[in-house]
């Protein structure tokens, strides 16, 4: 049974949904004290918050089964995403769900603010009546400016078309192919500036977003531009604007989103005529909230039952409806990764990475992930998990990166690893069988055909007659069953390799009468 | 005299296209511009193999993907006079525009793309790129690319290596019927006139002597407009109905003004009697 807190309020229609699983008790208890919450989180796995409830590192220390971190919408700025990775708890959004809200609120702020909607509502209801003083512009055939062309971007596009109006877009990241499809053009950020009559902001905060309005961009505007904000305060030199609004460089803005929320009153913009305001209510619609706490709900408990992690910020991979395919390359790079730890002669200091074949050249992230966690799990007492181990690998001191021409293994879809310690390295690689069975192809020089599951000998011995008879007869003694040997040797009477199955653990006393065995090298017995 | 139209037109991209080449703009941005511009020069010159410097200039310059992304804003801003306004108009005429490049296929595509030709049409050389690179981990993946990538290693191909735009070009116009004409300025395009049907050397932005030498067509004018001409023929430029009028009136007075240089007699006797045809006194 988990046990879900919902500790922000949450849509009825998630709620319903919650309480309606079998395998999940979820309690509410939303407006609680930091205090209050240090009591009870340490119960539950997993939280749904909004923005309300801040769980900072103190919270997340607490919340010892803690797995999972649902927000109820788009920005985590309430959730210390650095400290969960570490501890390998899951934090997940939910940034869909609000798209076509966003849009249609940066749609009516750049109306309001062309129409004097918010001005000329006030005077009207003070009892005033003058038509005279409130002249807006047309949106119709004037020029917008789209900064940042993400999802919501590409709505507002849609919408500002269909106003009769071109559009433009500034991002360095999408494609013109993206851009030529909703018949926008994709321009510089200069020509952006120059051109457009209307500048409406869609990019995600980061450093080359922050204040990306500011005095220097203002200048290169055209007079009596518009400037619409929907997506977050951090992109505006506030004092920059209010100044670009006062000389009338800037005809208007709408703003939905302010630099410190809810803004100070001595917020620059606040108190400026030609400017309207929102209070951050771009996602505020009914069907956004409704859609919102269905898909947290969904993917908290996917999450929990370990069937998809979509939308997870933190697993440093992309997971969705392909995960059921990656999963089975996963497992058997945690294999590798257990591998070279138990066969590594000192620690690890760095691995490398290489996987070749179409079918999984783009899965490099999970398996990385994989790969770590296998290593790691080998010898830290804590819990590991593809959160946590690219972060605990960096702790200790294990380095990844990604390679190519490590292994000449020569099958389709092959996954290699070559591992370095001080003075040496092994290169480890796998494919699966069936698309679902690991197999060990190459260890070293060696190739090979071994199965990493279960109970396994892994054994060195110089190839003369007699050492699989001598193995045999010492498990048999034991009474431990051989399921399957299997041999690499590159040449008869060289060194061989290898990796014998074992149905049961054989006891110490069997591995020392191996040990005494003169052909056997080295030997290692493990449990993968 | 009728100059019969040449229905495929290649272009190279770096100092054909644009005024700038892409590596040497990320070599530059890296801080190992010199070093890097001589190996470049040395390999257009024909004086070294690209196939030799290829991957080394990538290894030295180490970029992200954000960075080679970020090669396509360089790339339209430093687009030659009249580049998308001619390839427009080649395929407003019915033309097959192509784009054969040794430079780094993300940019030169979405460069191409932005000029207006097909993406099936683009071919430049593909990146491997780290996803390991750096803090993978705390990076939201979009999709399967990252900015902050780092440069693994170039796809071997024809493109990489000096001798091998002449492969690319047969394998595009296999099972194709017209001519082909291919417009480029380094020794790389010199050497893949083989497998068209004729090559107009552009100096344009930077001549080079053994192209500016055995080119059949040289052209030095900063705008691409007369390759409008070479490419269509004169006669069509005849017509009064075009899309872009001023772009043919500036291609005419180029070409009056001699701005192709013929190399090949018969070609430039051909050429001229059709000119005369359609633009003679």
């Amino acid at each position: 049974m988990f046990r879900v807190l919902i500790a922000d309020k949450l849509g009825k229609a998630g709620l319903d949904r919650i309480q309606s699983a079998q395998d999940v008790r979820a309690d509410v208890r939303t407006g609680q004290s930091k205090a209050e919450l240090l009591k009870i989180i340490g119960d539950y796995d997993a939280i749904i918050v909004r923005s309300a409830t801040k769980l900072d590192a103190d919270l997340l220390a607490a919340a010892k089964q803690l797995k999972v971190v649902g927000r109820a919408g788009v920005g985590v700025d309430n959730v210390d995403v650095r400290a969960a990775t570490a501890r390998g708890v899951i934090v997940m959004n939910t940034p869909e769900a609000n798209a076509i809200a966003a849009a249609e609120q940066a749609m009516a702020l750049m109306l309001a603010a062309s129409r004097y909607t918010v001005q000329s509502h006030s005077l009207v209801k003070e009892g005033k009546w003058d038509r005279s003083a409130f002249t807006g512009i047309q949106l119709y055939r004037k020029k917008l400016g789209l900064i940042g062309f993400g999802r919501i971007a590409r709505l507002v596009a849609t919408r500002a078309q269909a106003f009769g109006m071109e559009v433009v877009a500034f991002d360095p990241y999408v494609s013109e192919e993206v851009g030529q499809e909703v018949g926008v053009t994709l321009v510089d950020l200069n020509e952006l500036f120059e051109q457009a009559d209307y500048i409406s902001l869609h990019a995600s905060q980061s450093p080359e977003t922050e204040r990306i309005i500011n005095a220097d961009t203002l200048s290169r505007a055209k007079d009596g531009v518009i400037l619409v904000n929907s997506a977050r305060g951090a992109l505006v030199d506030e004092a920059a604007l209010a100044g670009a609004l006062k000389s009338g460089k800037v005809r208007a803005v709408g703003t939905d989103v302010y630099s410190k929320e809810p803004p100070t009153p001595d917020n620059p913009l606040i108190g400026l005529p030609n400017v309207v305001h929102t209070p951050h209510i771009g996602a505020s619609t009914v069907e956004a909230q409704r859609d919102v706490s269905i898909k947290i709900v969904d993917q908290v408990l996917d999450a929990l039952r370990g069937d998809d992690f979509r939308n997870s910020i933190n697993v440093p991979f992309q997971v969705g409806p392909d995960y059921a395919t990656v999963l089975p390359y996963m497992t058997l790079a945690e294999k590798i990764g257990a591998l070279h730890f138990h066969m590594a002669p000192a620690p690890i200091r760095r691995v490398e990475v290489e996987l070749r074949g179409e079918a999984i050249e783009d899965m490099t992230r999970p398996v990385a992930a994989a790969l770590l966690k296998g290593l790691l799990e080998s010898f830290l007492a804590d819990v590991v998990n593809y959160v946590n181990a690219p972060v605990l690998a960096e702790e200790h001191g294990i380095a990844i990166s990604q390679s190519k021409g490590l292994s000449a293994a020569d099958y389709a879809n092959v996954i290699s690893c070559r591992a370095h310690w001080n003075d040496g390295n092994r290169v480890i690689a796998g494919v699966l069988f069936g698309g679902r069975q690991p197999r060990i192809v190459q260890v070293s020089h060696h190739h090979l055909d071994a199965d990493p599951t279960g109970p396994l000998l892994i054994m060195l011995n110089k190839d003369v007659p007699g050492v699989i008879g001598q193995v045999g007869t010492i498990l048999g003694a034991y009474e431990v069953n051989i399921g399957e040997w299997r041999m690499g040797r590159n040449r008869p009477g060289e060194e061989a390799l290898s990796f014998i199955n074992l149905d049961s653990e054989p006891p110490a006393a069997a591995l020392d009468a191996l040990n005494k065995v003169p052909a056997i090298t080295k030997l290692k017995f493990l449990h993968l | 005299m009728r100059w019969s139209r040449y229905l495929h037109v290649f272009f190279d991209c770096d100092s054909t296209l644009t005024t700038v080449e892409g590596i040497d703009v990320l070599a530059t941005n890296a801080g190992l511009g010199e070093r890097v511009k001589e190996l470049t020069q040395a390999a257009m010159d024909g004086l070294i193999d690209l196939d030799e410097i290829y991957g080394e200039r990538l290894q030295a310059i180490n970029a992200t993907r954000g960075e080679i992304r970020a090669l396509r804003e360089v790339y339209k801003r430093h687009a030659v006079e009249d580049a998308a306004a001619v390839v427009s108009m080649l395929m407003k005429l019915g033309h097959q525009v192509y784009i054969i490049s040794g430079g780094l296929y993300e940019p030169v595509r979405e460069f191409g793309v932005s000029l207006g030709v097909p993406v099936a049409h683009i071919r430049a050389v593909g990146v491997d790129y780290d996803k390991l690179a750096g803090e993978w981990w705390r990076r939201r993946e979009t999709g399967i690319d990252h900015k902050d990538d780092r440069y693994l290693d170039y796809r071997k191909g024809s493109l990489a290596v000096s001798d091998g735009k002449a492969d690319i070009i047969g394998q595009l116009l296999s099972g194709c019927s017209g001519r082909s004409l291919l417009v480029g300025d380094g020794t790389s395009d010199l050497r893949a006139a083989r497998a068209v049907d004729l090559f107009l050397g552009y100096g344009g932005v930077v001549v080079r002597a053994a192209v500016e030498r055995d080119a059949p067509v040289f052209m030095r004018c900063p705008s691409l407009a007369p390759v409008l001409v070479l490419a269509a023929g004169p006669a069509m430029l005849c017509k009064h109905d075009h899309a872009n009028p001023e772009l043919v009136r500036k291609a005419v007075e180029l070409v009056t003004s001699g701005a192709l240089e013929f190399r090949d007699e018969p070609l430039r006797t051909k050429f001229e009697r059709a000119w005369a045809a359609n633009h003679g006194p």
